[in-house]
């Protein structure tokens, strides 16, 4: 009964991998997933790559101009500054 | 007084708060709307602000907030429940282990390298485009100025359960997007 309960699928076990980074996990739970990533390679992959994926949007979140975003927004900004301008005068 | 120093941060701050706006929603006119309210409401709260602070970051502090909003209301618009059995199908067979082709694979990377590379970011960036609006929006607030969970749910009126799952629903898919565009094809 013990030993049963301890197995989860690799399904649930990607739900407390994440489960894990919101709310955190039960004792319980801890144990079904450490069981399960020890003998499950698949999800030990998954585990460290939903880690690097959260490393990635935090740093895009905190980053506040993203590498990616280089200003070839120019004419489109210059317009908005003007109505932003023109609201505020009027 | 303050319409001068109002008008020095336009000129001066419009263009980092467009472009982050724009990255955050992926719109043109919705990161132009983003940027007017903000300005609207630094007019209003001119008085609040303390010359210790800087205008930038009291700027980007409005306009956090007002992406907030803009997430919640998106969110509302009617989504496939995170729940629904089908959409796990792609990933998980009758017994819930993974599908033969859904399998994560080692991942061979350097997250320094891969954090500057821009094409690695690309690909990132149009991964996370095509995730549903709802789990893009409880992804993006997850990340956007570390808030705790309880507040991001309240903001997007979804239940703590209702979150994570969406949460790992959106990873999922996250994930196998990127192991196609970008790691299978790095061997």
């Amino acid at each position: 009964m013990m030993m049963k309960s301890l197995m989860i699928s690799c399904k649930k076990a990607t739900e407390l991998i994440e489960k894990k980074t919101v709310v955190g996990l039960s004792l319980s739970e801890t144990m079904q997933l450490r069981m399960h990533t020890a003998m499950c390679s698949a999800c030990t992959n998954y585990q460290k790559q939903s880690l690097f994926i959260d490393h990635l949007l935090k740093r895009s979140s905190n980053q506040e101009i993203p590498a990616i975003n280089p200003s070839h927004h120019a004419d489109r900004i210059n317009t908005l500054i003007e109505k932003i301008l023109k609201k505020k005068s009027s | 007084m303050h319409t001068k120093i109002l008008e020095t941060w336009v000129k001066q701050y419009t263009s980092d708060l467009f472009n982050w706006a724009y990255y955050k929603t992926s719109d043109y006119q919705s990161a132009e709307d983003l940027v007017q309210e903000t300005f609207l409401v630094a007019a209003e709260k001119m008085h609040n602000f303390r010359n210790e602070s800087q205008p930038r970051t009291w700027l980007f502090g409005i306009l956090k907030n007002k992406i907030a909003e803009y997430f919640r209301i998106k969110s509302k618009t009617p989504q496939v429940h995170p729940n629904n059995k089908e959409s796990f199908d792609r990933f998980f067979n009758m017994s819930d282990g993974w599908n033969k082709e859904s399998l994560p694979h080692e991942w061979n990377f350097s997250e320094e390298q891969l954090f500057d590379n821009t094409d690695f970011n690309q690909i990132f960036e149009q991964c996370m485009k095509k995730l549903p609006v709802q789990w893009f929006a409880c992804i993006s607030m997850k990340y956007l100025e570390e808030k705790n969970p309880k507040i991001v749910c309240q903001e997007l009126e979804i239940s703590t359960t209702n979150y994570w799952q969406i949460i790992h629903r959106a990873k999922l898919q996250l994930r196998e997007c990127l192991e196609h565009h970008w790691f299978n094809k790095q061997r």
